[in-house]
């Protein structure tokens, strides 16, 4: 059976793990920790700068003043998906010279990726609200109650995808291209530049099919408008989706575990 | 209970020609688990093993042999594609160069994660840390990336890592060749003690020196099969004489069978006449007894050659060379019988070569050969033990 000293052993790992990660992604570079807010302060900058002097976007549904908000709210979400999937999905080619020469728990590799990028994305998300708040684009700030639990939700979806595709992509090396494509094409399906408000009636359906849509719109009506308490029929839907991804993410690396020295 | 215990340990590994074969078995493991056999190719068949706790054993056998993937299914690195092992106690291990080295962090950011990876608190990877620094010897380059150090760096650190550790199973795979000389024997030097201290170790190396030294047992590996286990010597004799033969395959001189001329009609090694497998143990007397045939009613002469198993002569003798008259028997046999008191060869395979000469020593007739198996643990070098006493004074 998994004893208590097992499971801190392993958590102590997975922290150390996304603790290197972290290490050898950014604060290896030169200008280090600086980046983590230096990039999504130039990035919401640029969505500023498209969004209100280049295309002067009004939006139905959405004051003038919280346009930028509107886009930056589902920006960060979708670059924790789409960055954290890209990236832990290489993670376990990435880190071959170990897998062949020692015994490693390999899933908390995949793990470590896919929560490196989520830390860093968080600081990001929260350091952009904080500006938003503080620039008066119509932040309201206690969602980030509502927030946080969603990004955790998220996480949890995210992490039963990446534990199928990172033994996956061991095997079919053309699938980390496959995937690079199919996210630049969601990223247009994905309610990031548009909401539900924007969207005809009769499209609402398909839009909800986007998992996404759940965690993005519910960030914006929390930050935007204060409300929080999302619908309990759709949080439960979108829990079971979570369990089911995870369920399925962990069936399938216990599967191929075994396997990938045999094609590293 | 033994540390270690391997019962029927077979491991394929996926052999995909095309892209279709590769679907395939991606598909059969994701829908059942494994792969299909066709698509796969034997790499270790039926290994069975046992490892008491202070054993030492060494295992030997050709490139592609299965040497390091018996290893790896040992540490846990590759999963066996069946039969069962069991292991009751921690293990360490060092295999082949990298030794799970992560080539873009530094030597002190790998000795961290080989801490972790072992399961060291951070205060017990810092206490460590100054220790296997001193020990892998290898001044600023710990604060350099893997990927910029020499073979013999990664090495030592590696080495250095593993000592530090004192495992109950010590696993190492032909690293200590890539070392300098004082490295090395640092090594050897720290293993002899660990093995002292009742450690266990498992070693693959090329080098008959190492395995000799530091072990007692042998597993010889062939094409992913147990060739021989065994005593450390009578198992590394073997596969060095196997290796000898490999190399002088033509060897055997054909043999006479015409009736009218010399031939060696019978050659016994104390008293045993089985022309192979002979075994002797070092330092005893061997007596070779040789019925010649002769129709010409003259004496022909004897040839006794020593030859190594790959065809290197270690010495040679003859009845032209010295005074000895033959035992005249019936059925125009003569009989030589000669002694070579306490053989000075030291322990391999060796042929025993006799031949027939006319009278005048000029033409070869025939030649018998018999092999001979040496045994004895002797760690001396070369093929004969030659008289040698240190001087003191």
């Amino acid at each position: 059976m998994i004893s208590t000293a097992t499971v801190l052993r392993q958590l102590e790992l997975w922290r150390s793990f996304t603790a290197r990660e972290l290490k050898t992604r950014y604060l290896g570079s030169i200008s280090g920790a600086a980046w983590v807010f230096i990039h999504p302060a130039v990035l919401l900058l640029l969505y500023s700068f498209l969004l209100t002097v280049v295309f002067q976007t009004r939006m139905q549904g959405v004051a003038a003043q919280q346009v930028v908000a509107h886009v930056a709210i589902g920006l960060w979400p979708w670059l924790m998906f789409s960055e954290g999937l890209q990236r832990a999905t290489g993670s376990l080619q990435e880190n071959s010279p170990l897998l062949g020469k020692v015994s490693v728990p390999s899933h908390l590799l995949v793990l470590a990726s896919l929560s490196a990028t989520f830390l860093l994305h968080c600081v990001g998300y929260l350091f952009v609200i904080a500006l938003m708040a503080g620039l008066d684009m119509g932040i309201e700030l206690s969602g980030v109650v509502v927030v946080l639990p969603l990004l955790i939700m998220l996480f949890g979806l995210c992490a039963g995808l990446v534990l199928m595709l990172a033994p996956l992509q061991i095997f079919v090396r053309d699938l980390a291209q496959v995937l690079a494509q199919v996210l630049a094409f969601m990223f247009f399906l994905t309610p990031v530049l548009y909401g539900k408000s924007q969207l005809p009636e009769g499209m609402h359906f398909w839009m909800s099919l986007n998992p996404l849509s759940f965690y993005i719109e519910h960030a914006r009506t929390a930050l935007l408008t204060g409300e929080h308490g999302p619908e309990p029929g759709g949080v439960l839907l979108a829990l079971l989706l979570v369990a089911l991804s995870l369920a399925l993410g962990i069936g399938l690396f216990r599967r191929l575990r075994g396997h990938l020295e045999d094609f590293l | 209970m033994s540390l270690l215990t391997l019962s029927g340990v077979s491991k394929s590994y996926p052999k995909l020609r095309n892209k279709r074969e590769h679907l395939r078995a991606v598909a059969s493991l994701l829908f059942r688990g494994r792969l299909p056999a066709a698509l796969t190719s034997p790499v270790l068949q039926n290994i069975s093993l046992c490892v008491e706790r202070g054993a030492s054993l060494a295992v030997i056998g050709e490139n592609g042999a299965g040497k390091s993937t018996l290893l790896k299914l040992l540490t846990g690195v590759l999963q066996a594609s069946s039969g069962s092992m069991q292991l009751n106690g921690s293990i360490g291990a060092l295999l082949e160069l990298g030794a799970g080295f992560h080539p873009d962090l530094t030597g002190r950011e790998n000795i961290e994660l080989a801490g972790q990876l072992i399961g060291w608190s951070p205060r017990e990877i810092k206490q460590a840390s100054e220790g296997i620094i001193a020990f892998a010897d290898i001044g600023d380059y710990i604060e350099q990336p893997i990927k910029h150090y020499s073979s013999g760096m990664v090495v030592r650190l590696g080495f250095a890592v593993l000592a530090s550790r004192k495992p109950d199973l010590l696993i190492t795979d032909e690293v200590l060749a890539v070392g300098d000389e004082s490295f090395q024997k640092k090594c050897v030097a720290w293993t002899e003690q660990y093995l002292a201290q009742g450690g266990t170790l498992i070693l693959v190396s090329h080098s008959m020196y190492h395995v000799q030294k530091l072990c007692r047992h042998a597993l010889w590996l062939k094409r992913g099969r147990a060739e021989m286990q065994g005593e450390v010597f009578a198992v590394t004799q073997a596969y060095l004489a196997y290796h000898e033969r490999k190399g002088n395959k033509q060897a055997s001189a054909i043999r006479n069978t015409d009736h009218s001329q010399y031939q060696v009609k019978r050659v016994s090694l104390n008293g045993n006449e089985a022309e192979n497998g002979f075994q002797h143990r070092q330092d005893e007397d061997l007596r070779v007894e040789a019925d010649l045939y002769a129709p010409d009613a003259r004496v022909p002469q004897i040839l006794v050659g020593i030859v190594r198993a790959d065809g290197t002569p270690v010495f040679g003798f003859g009845s032209e060379f010295d005074p000895v008259q033959p035992l005249a028997l019936p059925g125009q046999l003569l009989r030589y019988r000669v002694c070579l008191p306490n053989l000075a060869l030291l322990p391999g395979h060796y042929q025993i070569r006799v031949s027939v000469l006319d009278p005048e020593g000029v033409r070869l007739f025939d030649t018998a050969t018999h092999e001979i198996v040496v045994q004895g643990a002797s760690r001396l070098m070369g093929m004969v033990r030659l008289p040698y006493r240190w001087l003191t004074d």
